[in-house]
């Protein structure tokens, strides 16, 4: 038994989850910025994950159902919210200022989500090593 | 040997092979939580553990030569995967972790008592 595999396959999705938190937390705390060094205002960011075969499983039936997780890119929201403000510096002469397209709301339960399924690997993990430990205690 | 290591110890392997491939799989599903177009996998015997095992002992590999090796040691899994459902339903998943995670312990439990039951009969003959 290849046990390191499931230790591998743990590890990629918490490394993909924690990416996640870190987006959504950037976002949240962009939620104002108008301000980037790229110009305009902070553009919302989110996290697209991929399926990626595990190279070193060989010779069996699991290969084409073992995947681990990882980064496939990091997608840009281009929309901005118009919000009107004309005592804003950045406010053009209309008065309206292009905020980020950031929905507090919606970063919040995606954060949470995010939060529950770290949790979720964690628990494998933890089973994994569980199931190791027993396994060396065997001959005991 | 075969007098010692009875049916038994094939048997509880064969399980721990069963359980520790199924493990991989459901980690997989639970790490592909949120990944789009995933779909969630599940591993199941093609046969009844018992005959898996015996299978196990001897793969069916036919001889096209009389000087071919015998078929020794080569063993293909006895358990088949398939796509169980269209997303991953993280509180089925975590149940099945749970159980395999059981089950798991349990064959190692079993299998360690037949390693003390055989140790306890060499220890009191000597």
């Amino acid at each position: 038994m290849d046990i390191f595999t499931s230790f591998k396959i743990c590890s990629s999705g918490l490394t993909a989850q924690r990416a996640k938190m870190d987006v959504i937390t950037s976002n949240l705390a962009n939620v104002e910025t108008t301000r980037t060094p790229e110009g305009g205002p902070y553009k919302r960011k989110t996290v697209i994950l991929a399926a990626e075969p595990v190279a070193d499983v060989f010779g069996t039936a699991l290969n084409a159902a073992v995947r681990a997780v990882k980064i496939d890119s990091i997608a840009e929201d281009g929309a901005v919210k118009m919000m009107y403000e004309p005592s804003h510096p950045d406010a053009d002469d209309k008065g309206y200022v292009a905020k980020p397209n950031v929905n507090l709301i919606m970063e919040m339960a995606d954060m949470i989500t995010t939060s529950r399924n770290y949790e979720a690997i964690v628990t494998a993990f933890d089973a994994t090593k569980n199931m190791a430990l027993r396994t060396l205690d065997m001959g005991k | 040997m075969q007098a010692l290591f009875s049916k038994t110890i094939d048997l509880l392997s064969g399980m721990l092979d069963y359980r520790a491939a199924r493990h991989k799989v459901i980690v997989s599903n639970i790490a592909n939580l949120d990944t789009p177009n995933f779909k969630p996998q599940e591993l199941t015997f093609t046969a009844s553990l018992a005959e898996a095992a015996a299978s196990g002992q001897a793969a069916t590999l036919t001889r096209t030569h009389n000087k071919h090796l015998s078929p020794g040691s080569a063993q293909e899994a006895p358990f088949q995967v398939h796509q169980a459902g269209d997303k991953v339903e993280i509180d089925r998943e975590m149940t099945n972790l749970a159980e395999n995670n059981l089950m798991y312990n349990l064959t190692v439990e079993l299998l360690s008592r037949k390693f003390k039951g055989i140790d306890t009969a060499l220890r009191e003959i000597k």
